[in-house]
């Protein structure tokens, strides 16, 4: 859970990643990431196709940036979700057997029938968080549009090259 | 007292006067009496001795019982082992969350763009009828170019809130990763702090609560870095600056062909 530590894969967004991960005042931050992400700057006229394509480009390169730093988030929180489950179901085991133990703890028995209570707790927030790294897991399954079509440019390519390489007549 | 030492004095003086011989009784039983009498006396006074020391000793002891509970409720009132935990400051959190809710009924705000927006500035009243380009009582345009103009008006407003408010979820983002990181820290901290002898005086049940609060600090961390994470994302899709992107593009691309000569003789 590292912020910005996604981000640094990316060396197309270096600069991004740059601004997303240097602690500055919120305020002054915000407006740097909403400069870099937003669709279209009202303040700049553009009036040359070329530096219009440029900055368009890396806009939407920031935005695959941004959007695989998500998916990535997504997986690594629900492997967390699943430790952090399995966690809460041994501690909520271990915890049973030594409350009901003689001598182990020294807490009144409102406190010790509470703590017991809680476990019940703990043990719901266990299948919770499960349901909830299913449902990440599910969410960031799928590659987003551009990592799609980059995907489907290098199959392309392979195809064209194995087809190119194949010989029509086998004399 | 001396009344009596007066009278004793005299009568002795009388008793010289009046008999030259003085007469000795020696009554025995009364002496043995009254030595008894002594002896229960002095096994009484220090029966009451005894007694008394024993109060004495239960009233010290009821002191120190009563020394001993003020002392545990000071030492209940310190916090000089909690004060400089990052857990107990709450300050971020505080600041980042006021930044967000500010809006212009507040004197001394300090972002501008909140007030620099005509959205909050005017009554609610015109806002919906530049919106919708009539109120229920106003009249409509009466030609076409005011209408025109209304709709511009109208278009002009509703994108602007649009980037309003994607100014306000960029801010969201970075306010919301701060946060992450802030209580990431501070649940961390926690479990350090928790499993060090000696440094807090509490029962074990308060401990292991502590604990599950710290895992749920860090829970409340994840969920809040992945709205950040959306947040950004939406901040990309801005509907009306996308279109005005849209126009833009279309917009260079028919004035480079058109200044694009077709043959170059």
């Amino acid at each position: 859970m590292q912020a910005g530590q996604h981000l640094a894969d990316y060396s197309f967004a270096a600069e991004l990643h740059q601004v997303y991960q240097t602690p500055a005042e919120p305020i002054v931050k915000s407006k740097t990431l909403y400069q870099y992400l937003v669709p279209y700057d009202e303040e700049v006229v553009f009036t040359d196709l070329t530096i219009w394509e440029a900055y368009q480009q890396t806009r939407q390169r920031n935005v695959i940036a941004l959007q695989e730093m998500s998916n990535r988030r997504k997986l690594q929180l629900a492997q967390g979700y699943r430790q952090l489950a399995q966690q809460k179901i041994a501690k909520a085991a271990e915890l049973r057997m030594l409350l009901t133990t003689d001598q182990r703890f020294s807490m009144t028995e409102h406190e010790r029938l509470e703590l017991l209570t809680q476990m019940q707790r703990t043990l719901q927030e266990s299948q919770q968080l499960t349901t909830q790294a299913d449902e990440l897991i599910q969410t960031s399954a799928r590659p987003s549009w551009t990592k799609a079509q980059a995907i489907k440019a290098y199959q392309h390519q392979q195809e064209r090259k194995v087809i190119a390489t194949t010989s029509l007549y086998n004399n | 007292m001396k009344c009596i030492l007066l009278i004793t004095l005299l009568l002795s003086l009388l008793s010289k006067l009046g008999h030259s011989q003085p007469v000795f009784v020696l009554d025995k039983k009364a002496i043995a009496k009254s030595g008894e009498n002594l002896a229960a006396n002095l096994s009484k006074g220090r029966q009451h001795q005894k007694v008394r020391d024993f109060t004495l000793g239960v009233h010290e002891n009821y002191d120190a019982m009563y020394a001993l509970q003020q002392q545990v409720l000071d030492n209940l009132r310190q916090a000089e082992t909690v004060q400089d935990l990052h857990w107990s400051d709450l300050s971020k959190s505080l600041y980042l969350a006021t930044e967000l809710i500010k809006s212009t009924g507040q004197p001394g705000l300090e972002i501008e763009y909140i007030i620099e927006h005509p959205f909050f500035e005017r009554s609610p009243g015109d806002n919906y009828s530049d919106l919708f380009i009539a109120g229920s009582d106003d009249v409509l345009p009466s030609n076409l170019a005011s209408w025109q103009q209304a709709q511009h008006t109208s278009q002009s407003l509703a994108s602007s809130f649009h980037q309003i408010a994607a100014e306000r979820k960029s801010y969201g983002a970075v306010a919301f990763q701060y946060l992450a990181e802030d209580l990431m820290l501070k649940a961390m901290e926690m479990n350090e702090v928790l499993k060090q002898p000696d440094l807090f005086s509490m029962t074990e049940a308060e401990r292991l609560r502590l604990q599950s609060d710290a895992e749920e600090y860090l829970q409340l961390a994840g969920r809040l870095v992945t709205r950040s994470d959306q947040l950004l994302l939406e901040v990309t899709q801005v509907k009306p600056m996308q279109e005005k992107a849209a126009k833009t593009h279309h917009r260079l691309v028919r004035s480079t062909i058109a200044q694009t000569p077709l043959f170059n003789f």
